[in-house]
Formats: C-alpha cells, sequence, structure tokens
C-alpha cells in the first residue's frame, strides 16, 4: 500500500467565491486565477470531483480572461462573456451584484500576430483586385494562413476568395473547402445574405449560363464577382449592368429569358444579387405608389379586354384564320341573328388554331408593358397581386370572348422569373443619395 | 494485487504502459516490441492471430486480415471471412485481450482495470463502442481519456516547471486531434481540442497507392488493382516507401507485381516534391482543427509556446513543416512520438490512485463537445422545430454541472419531452441523440408562463446526469444517461464476450514463431530468384525445427531466419 496524504479538509459551506477560492475582494484576474490553480492542487479533480466543481464555478463566476483578445481575433471583442449572467445567478442564489465587478482588471497588450494579418490581408486584397484568384487560393492555402484565418478580417476573405471561383474553379473551391471547411460553412450564411451556398448550389448551371449571357459579358461578371468585390467596385458595377440593360432593354430581356431555360438557378442568384444591391445601394422600389400602380393595372385590365385586336394582328398572318373571319363578317352583315352564335364558333376555331393564346398575348402584350413600366421603378409583386382580383371580375360575353384563362396572366406575372430578374436590373441604376 | 493498465488502442498500432518505479513505462509484447499491430487475422487452423503475425499475412492472406477497424468502432459494419464476422469492437477486443495477455506476462499479476484513450473526436457512440470492446475482453475500464490529453500528460509530467502554453498534434495512423494547454502553477490544463475523427497517415499511404497504381497502368501497363492481394502488397510498398521518403528526396523501388511475374518487375521512382503536391490536400485538412482549438482557447498563433508532435505520422517531413509554418518555430521532437500516448494513460492511473510518486500533479480535461436540449424556436410567426440548445458547452472543465432554464411552447401545455443531444450543428437531428426524458406535471398555462430548469452534470467519465425541475411546483425527476444507447446492448456485449472467449486463440508461446513465418511468407512474393531460394530454404529449415519440437533447434533457426529477413528488408 503506498502512502497517501491525509484527506484535506472541507471546503467552507458557502457559496461566496472569494471565500471559496480564498482570495480578498477585488483580486485580479491573475490572482484568481493563481489562487484556483493552488486550491484544486489540493482538491484534484480525479479525487475531490464536489469540490473541484464547486471551486471550478467559482473561479467561472469571478475570473474574466481580461487579456485582450489575441489580435488574430481582433473581431471577436462583442462575444467576450466567460459565463452568462444568469448562471452566475442560479449558482450563488439570486445575488444582485455580479461578483465579477468587484474584480479589477489588468491588461497586458499582445500584438504579435496583428503584424502578420495586416499583410496577409494586403496581399489577399491585392490578388483580388487584380483578379489573379489563384494567387489569392495560394495564399490562402500556405500553412501559416490556416492559424491567422480565426481573425474576423482574414475569414472573411477567405469567403470572398471561395465565391471568386466557386463557380468557374470547382477544383480550387475543393481545396480551399477541405482547408477551410469549418469557416466556410459558418461564413456561408452570413457572407453577403448566404451568396456563397446559393452560389454553390447554381454551380453546376455556370456553362449554360455563360452559353445563356454571351455577348453581355457585365452580366456574368456581376453575378461572378458579387461575392467578391468591395462595396465601391460593386456599386460601379451595378450601374454598368443597368446601363446595358437601359440602352437594348428587349435584348436584356431576351438573355434574360434564355437564362431562365437554360440555367434557372443561376437566374436566381443573378436576381437575388441584383435586389441585394438595390436594398444596400439603390433607392427603395415604388411599389407603394399607388396612383402608378393603378394606372399600370387599367391599361392591363384594357389590354386583356381589348386583346381580340392583338388576335387580328394574328389573323393577319394566319390565312386560315382570315377566311373564318371574312366568313363571321359575312354572317354578321347578312344574318343578324345568327351573329352570336357564329363568332362563338369562330373565335373557338380561331383559337384552335393558334396554339396556347393566353401565352402569346401575355408574351407580345401585356409583358413587354410591364417591363417598360418597371423601369420606371416599380416592383412587380404588387402588381401581379393586384391584377389577380380585377381580372378574375371580367365576366360575361367580354370574359367569353378571353382565351380560356384570364387568372393566369397574374400568375404569369408573378411566376415570371426573368422579368423578375428584369425588375431587379431596372433597380440598378438608381442609386441612394 | 491485480495491476491497472493504460492502453493506447490505435488505428493502427496498440501500446500497453503502466507506473514501473514512479515512471510511466511501456510494457514489451510477447516479441519484445512496444508497439503491437491492431491487427487481427484467421489463421490456416482457423484459430485467431493478433499483432505482428497477424499484419504480416495483410499481404499474403488479405481476405482473412483485418486491420484499420477502429475507424469502424460504433458502427453496423461488419468484416467477414467465410461464416464468420466480427464488429469492430469484437476485433478491437482481441487486440486488448492480446495487450492484456502481454502486460499480465511481463507484470507477473493479473491485469483487470485499463485507462483507454480514445481520440478527442470521438462522439459518445464510439466511446461506447470502446467500452463495449474492454468489457468484452474481459477489462473493466477506469476511465477513458482522450489521447491528446494523455500526450500532453506525458509531455507536461517532464516540463512542470515551466509556465507555457503548447499545442499537441496528434497525427495517429487513422485519427487527428489536437489539443491546446497550459501548464501553470504545476497544473496541466486542457484548453481545448480538437480533431478529425477519419483523418490519417493511412490516407496519406493510399493516396500514394492510387498515384502508383495510375503510374503503373499508363507507364507499365500493369493493373495494381486488380485483386485483394495485389492491392494489399501495393499499400505495403506504398507504407515502405512514405516512410523511406522522410528521409530521401527520391525512392525507387519495384512495382509489386506478386510471384506469378515471370521477368524482373519494372522499376518506379517517386519525387518528394511530386508527393508533397500530392500529399497537399489531404494536408489541408489538418488546417480546419488546429484553427478550432485555437479559436476555442482564444489564443493565436504568436502565442504558442511549444508545439509538440505525438503520433507515427508526425514523422513525416511535410507535417513537420506544416507544423513550423503555422506556428512559425521547429516542433519538439524530444517527446516518443509513439509511446507519448500510451504513457499518458499511464500517467492518468497515477492521478487516479493518487500515486505520490508523481508530486503535486494535477491535470484537468474538457469537455470534447456540446450537450444539450432540443428546442422549439419562433421567428416572428414562424416556429423552427428540433434546434440544438447547448447546456454544457464544449470547452467546459470537466466535471461541471450548468443550468438552463426553458418555458413551455404551448398553451396548456402539461408536460415536455426533453430529449438530450450531443454535438455542434444548430439542428439535433444533425447531432447524436443520447437520450431522452418525459416531464409531466407542469401546470396548466399560456405558453411561455411555465418554466423549466435543466441541468447537466457531466462527470470525468463521461456519465451524464440531467436533473428537470418544473420551477413553479419544485418538482424534479432525474435522469441518468450512463450507458448511452450505443449499438450493442449489454446482452450484446456478454454474448460477444462468450463468443470469443470460446475462440481458439493462437498459442501465445508460438506467436514469435508464427511471426517470423508469416514476415517470411509476406517477404517471399516479393523476392525474385537467388533471394527468393534462400529464403524460401531458410523457411523449410525452420519448419523442419518446429516439427521436431527441438527448443534450442527452433531457437537458433528462428533467429537465423529473422536475421535473412532483416537483410533483405534493408
Amino acid at each position: 500500500m503506498r502512502l497517501m496524504k491525509t484527506p484535506p479538509p472541507d471546503l467552507p459551506e458557502t457559496n461566496d467565491p472569494w471565500t471559496l477560492l480564498d482570495v480578498p475582494r477585488g483580486a485580479s484576474s491573475d490572482e484568481i486565477r493563481r489562487a484556483y490553480l493552488r486550491r484544486i492542487k489540493v482538491y484534484k479533480p480525479d479525487l475531490h470531483p464536489t469540490a473541484f466543481r464547486r471551486l471550478r464555478e467559482a473561479y467561472d463566476a469571478l475570473y474574466v480572461d481580461d487579456r485582450p483578445p489575441p489580435a488574430a481575433f481582433s473581431g471577436w471583442g462583442d462575444e467576450e462573456v466567460v459565463l452568462p449572467v444568469d448562471s452566475v445567478e442560479d449558482g450563488w442564489g439570486h445575488t444582485s451584484t455580479d461578483p465579477k465587478a468587484e474584480r479589477s482588471p489588468k491588461t497586458a497588450p499582445r500584438v504579435r500576430d496583428e503584424d502578420e494579418v495586416a499583410t496577409l490581408v494586403a496581399e489577399l486584397r491585392a490578388a483580388l483586385v487584380a483578379d489573379d484568384r489563384d494567387r489569392a487560393v495560394d495564399i490562402l492555402l500556405r500553412p501559416q494562413t490556416a492559424v491567422l484565418a480565426n481573425d474576423r478580417r482574414v475569414a472573411d476573405l477567405v469567403a470572398r476568395v471561395a465565391c471568386a471561383v466557386v463557380l468557374s474553379q470547382p477544383d480550387r473551391f475543393e481545396e480551399l473547402m477541405s482547408a477551410f471547411h469549418d469557416i466556410l460553412l459558418d461564413r456561408a450564411l452570413e457572407h453577403r445574405q448566404g451568396v456563397l451556398s446559393h452560389m454553390r448550389g447554381a454551380a453546376s448551371q455556370w456553362a449554360a449560363w455563360q452559353r445563356a449571357t454571351e455577348g453581355n459579358e457585365v452580366l456574368s461578371r456581376f453575378v461572378e464577382l458579387w461575392g467578391v468585390l468591395d462595396d465601391a467596385e460593386l456599386v460601379h458595377l451595378g450601374h454598368e449592368v443597368a446601363a446595358v440593360a437601359h440602352a437594348d432593354p428587349e435584348a436584356f430581356l431576351a438573355t434574360l429569358d434564355r437564362v431562365a431555360r437554360d440555367a434557372p438557378a443561376m437566374l436566381e442568384l443573378y436576381a437575388h444579387a441584383a435586389s441585394e444591391w438595390a436594398d444596400r445601394f439603390g433607392v427603395p422600389s415604388r411599389t407603394d405608389d399607388d396612383g402608378a400602380r393603378d394606372a399600370m393595372l387599367d391599361s392591363l385590365e384594357g389590354l386583356v379586354q381589348r386583346n381580340p385586336a392583338l388576335s387580328r394582328e394574328q389573323l393577319r398572318r394566319n390565312l386560315a384564320a382570315l377566311s373564318v373571319a371574312a366568313f363571321v363578317v359575312w354572317l354578321g352583315t347578312s344574318h343578324p341573328i345568327l351573329w352570336g352564335t357564329t363568332a362563338m364558333a369562330a373565335t373557338t376555331l380561331l383559337y384552335t388554331l393558334t396554339s396556347n393564346p393566353t401565352r402569346k398575348i401575355y408574351r407580345q402584350a401585356i409583358r413587354p408593358a410591364v417591363a417598360a413600366w418597371l423601369w420606371q421603378g416599380h416592383g412587380l409583386d404588387a402588381l401581379a397581386a393586384g391584377l389577380r382580383p380585377r381580372l378574375a371580375a371580367i365576366g360575361g360575353s367580354r370574359r367569353w370572348m378571353q382565351p380560356d384563362d384570364v387568372d393566369g396572366y397574374a400568375d404569369m406575372l408573378a411566376e415570371d422569373t426573368a422579368l423578375s430578374a428584369f425588375a431587379a436590373t431596372a433597380r440598378l441604376d438608381r442609386r441612394r443619395d | 494485487m491485480p495491476a491497472l493498465v493504460g492502453i493506447d488502442l490505435g488505428t493502427t498500432y496498440s501500446l500497453v504502459a503502466t507506473i514501473v518505479d514512479g515512471r510511466p513505462t511501456v510494457l514489451p509484447n510477447v516479441l519484445g516490441r512496444s508497439q503491437t499491430p491492431s491487427a487481427v487475422s484467421i489463421a490456416d487452423d482457423g484459430s485467431i492471430l493478433v499483432g505482428e503475425a497477424a499484419l504480416a499475412r495483410a499481404l499474403t492472406h488479405p481476405d482473412r486480415t483485418f486491420r484499420n477497424f477502429k475507424r469502424d468502432m460504433g458502427t453496423d459494419r461488419l468484416f467477414r471471412y467465410r461464416n464468420r464476422q466480427f464488429r469492430a469492437e469484437e476485433l478491437s477486443a482481441l487486440v486488448l485481450g492480446q495487450l492484456r495477455r502481454d502486460a499480465e506476462a511481463a507484470l507477473g499479476t493479473v491485469v483487470a482495470e485499463a485507462v483507454v484513450t480514445v481520440p478527442a473526436y470521438f462522439g459518445e457512440l464510439q466511446r461506447r463502442a470502446t467500452r463495449d470492446a474492454c468489457e468484452i475482453a474481459g477489462l473493466a475500464v477506469e476511465r477513458l481519456i482522450n489521447e491528446p490529453t494523455a500526450a500532453a500528460l506525458s509531455y507536461g509530467l517532464q516540463n512542470l516547471e515551466r509556465e507555457m502554453k503548447v499545442v499537441v498534434l496528434d497525427l495517429g495512423g487513422g485519427t487527428f486531434d489536437v489539443s491546446v494547454l497550459e501548464i501553470i502553477e504545476g497544473v496541466i490544463e486542457i484548453q481545448s481540442s480538437a480533431g478529425d475523427a477519419r483523418l490519417g497517415g493511412e490516407d496519406f499511404v493510399e493516396q500514394l497507392a492510387a498515384d502508383i497504381a495510375r503510374r503503373a497502368k499508363s507507364e507499365h501497363g500493369l493493373d495494381m488493382l486488380v485483386d485483394a492481394a495485389t492491392r494489399a502488397s501495393l499499400l505495403a510498398t506504398c507504407e515502405r516507401v512514405k516512410r523511406e521518403l522522410s528521409a530521401a528526396d527520391e525512392v525507387t523501388f519495384e512495382l509489386p507485381t506478386g510471384s506469378g511475374y515471370r521477368s524482373a518487375p519494372p522499376e518506379l521512382t517517386v519525387v518528394r516534391a511530386d508527393i508533397d503536391a500530392l500529399w497537399r490536400p489531404t494536408l489541408q485538412r489538418l488546417h480546419a482543427p488546429i484553427r478550432r482549438a485555437l479559436r476555442d482557447a482564444r489564443l493565436g498563433p504568436g502565442d504558442i509556446d511549444e508545439v509538440v508532435l505525438v503520433g507515427g505520422a508526425t514523422r513525416m517531413p511535410i507535417v513537420r513543416e506544416l507544423a513550423e509554418q503555422m506556428f512559425g518555430r521547429p516542433p519538439l521532437t524530444r517527446v516518443s512520438a509513439d509511446e507519448a500516448v500510451a504513457q499518458g494513460a499511464a500517467v492518468q492511473i497515477a492521478l487516479k490512485s493518487g500515486d505520490q510518486s508523481l508530486g503535486d500533479l494535477v491535470a484537468t480535461d474538457v469537455a470534447p463537445f456540446s450537450l444539450g436540449v432540443s428546442v422549439v424556436d419562433t421567428h416572428g410567426r414562424r416556429r423552427i422545430d428540433d434546434v440544438f440548445s447547448p447546456i454544457l458547452e464544449r470547452g467546459t472543465v470537466l466535471p461541471a454541472s450548468r443550468v438552463e432554464r426553458f418555458v413551455t411552447a404551448a398553451d396548456g401545455q402539461t408536460n415536455i419531452r426533453v430529449q438530450i443531444y450531443q454535438g455542434e450543428h444548430s439542428l439535433c437531428r444533425d447531432n447524436n441523440k443520447l437520450g431522452e426524458c418525459e416531464l409531466s406535471g407542469i401546470p396548466s398555462a399560456p405558453a411561455g408562463e411555465e418554466a423549466i430548469d435543466v441541468r447537466f452534470t457531466y462527470d470525468l467519465n463521461g456519465i451524464l446526469e440531467v436533473d428537470m425541475t418544473i420551477v413553479s411546483t419544485r418538482e424534479t425527476k432525474t435522469l441518468v444517461v450512463e450507458r448511452s444507447p450505443g449499438r450493442m446492448t449489454e446482452a450484446e456485449v456478454e454474448r460477444a464476450r462468450v463468443r470469443l472467449a470460446a475462440l481458439k486463440f493462437h498459442p501465445r508461446d508460438a506467436l514469435p514463431n508464427t511471426t517470423a513465418l508469416s514476415r517470411a511468407e509476406s517477404l517471399f512474393t516479393e523476392l525474385r530468384g537467388s533471394d527468393r531460394e534462400r529464403l524460401g530454404h531458410a523457411m523449410r529449415v525452420f519448419r523442419l525445427a518446429l516439427e521436431e519440437q527441438d527448443p534450442a533447434a527452433i531457437e537458433a533457426r528462428r533467429r537465423e531466419l529473422l536475421l535473412l529477413i532483416d537483410r533483405f528488408r534493408k
């Protein structure tokens, strides 16, 4: 049998942390720490678990890590509490004063890593500004960078470099992912409203997006660099996109249509980025402008009601339909009683001949009107919502004269992703003053 | 008096140690070595071989030799050969049993209790599986301790007089662990640990093997992945090449073509710079755990006074270079990379028994993962279910007790099901469930007006006690999550114990002979020409001696055979 020391005396029957640790009130953090360490050498965790736990709780209640956070964490200052106050209360009965308030802090500056972080940040920014993404990735993958990435500024740049390569260089992105998965998962939700996870989801459509946006490089750059650039550069890039769209809205909308068909996730990403841009740098969309909205709704309603005129447009292109129309006119002049019945048959025939008339009317009349209106600075959602009840209210023979699904126009508006991306684009050229 | 031992149950190697004359000492196995390969093989006569002999058979009998099973602890994977099948726990139990017999032979006493090390990043299931393995092997588990903590103990013990902050990087065969510790006032305080349970030296070997297989195919038209045997010898060759690359910038070797290949097997040369590039992505997976451990300890790389490398894979120059670049200082290499963990387990025995020979050594450890409950969160009108609310956060010094207050989520709610989880994810379904408890008798009131306090008390043995109190009535209910739901039930553990005890073990006395023969056979497949004939002759002579059962002759022939093996192996 080995010699054992006599067991230490029981801890005092108190919940007062100062007494338990045997330090005078107002002792510095360092004194508290050393007192705790001396005490636990007597009440070792393995041999006296309960006493150790009480000492540790007393220590947690008193000790404030008042060493300034290491340089590589300088963004962390805001989350500087060792223990939530409510658990202090719980441990010590409902004390009204926080025992930590009684200690006197002692500080010692530590700046050893600050220089390295500053150099690294400068280096990374230079690489990004020069659009040298490979170099940026290489810098991040250096071992000495890995530990500095705890710093918020570096972590932010990790996310930005990841955004820069996630679409066009998936291999390099995977390298970053294996080295920084914790940071990238953390930051994926924070950085520019989750753009990184959005981009990862859309990455498989990158090639299709590039084909669809060919000839519109600025649009492509906007999406690719949205998570990468600084604010000033983003503002500039947004204006460039708006300028292209403004110069030829029809071509721009056609591009968006191609994207909506071939790379819907990329289109969503673009719309997301553009509305983020508008929320951050632009003026709010004028959906609250009731007069303008009502005027637009009136004209849309009118468009829908007048659409036999549109059909005449189609008639001209359709010989068979034209002959039917001639027949209708003839019937109309000679047999007024039969007019209604025949017109019914003729319209039916007409719409059977032109495939999906609702869609055509939407694309040829409603959509261009709405697109032009959007460019005036109005939102799409309010319009779709306003149109729905009005169209539903069209009744009687007028409704009967319409293509089969009048209400469909509102739904089409609401679901038109290219048009909503266009609406977001429209907001890009209005800079908040 | 039955002895207590410390066991490092590793992915590739295992060790057993204890305190001898006040110093942690690794005990030799029957072959006189400190490391016993964590390998199990079924011999031709159906008996079970463990250790060096089994490892050598990985080449000649890959289908009936099992390795790296530590990675599958706590899973339902079965290792099969013909009509036999083993769980990872059972294979580990076979290794533990071997270590126990070796320790008993070395100490001359019965060994019934052990401190066993596990990677810090082992979750509750894997820890449970490790305990099960010990029980199957008939060992009572005194304590499971984290491997980096053990390594830190053996390092700290030699350096108690200095005050400093240390990072311990433990890259073993299959797992990677990081710990940050502070040595102050003679106390070793673990401040944080992190790790990757599926990253180790084996990953580097497998990558090298894949690359060499690709080159063999394109440069020599050889398919190295054609069958298990060729693949096994490729892996063995790559393991050797990896070790040689630690010392040389360039290694030339013969492709392991198997005995069927007539002409001289083609040679390949690998250059360290190329292989380093190949390994870089794997190496980068070391970054994240190191960063997290530093972040949890609230330290920057410049605050660290010493970097300690343990685990065999830290001998690789790229790992050393990485550590040096990350922390801007050369890592410490005095600590025995292979034995530090086992020695630390032995130090833990001394701590528990209050052994005075270690002086006033005190070590505190932290919870490696967060423990909490499932709650409902509301965002405006949206309700989010299954949200993980940690009560005892990772990094809390153990033993510890923490309490959180929760309120009812629905009007008139009179009972609450408290579900307990472990993990770091924000949603419970991504974490591991440890248990649950129903608390009823809450007075009916509008949502949010009745509260319950949930207190978690977690002790050094990983036993979690959960107290739930209804605040308004002071009614309390207690749940002890001692045997968290592992994959094996108690009855299954008992059945496994009986089943393994009934297995025919290869006689321990014969192990040196069997090991020599297994190694010779394994080498035989690789040699050609006159070397092969010489080895074959030595093996026949040795087998003859075995048949004649003349101890002196057996001893002499075995020594000759081993000398020959060493010569051919260089």
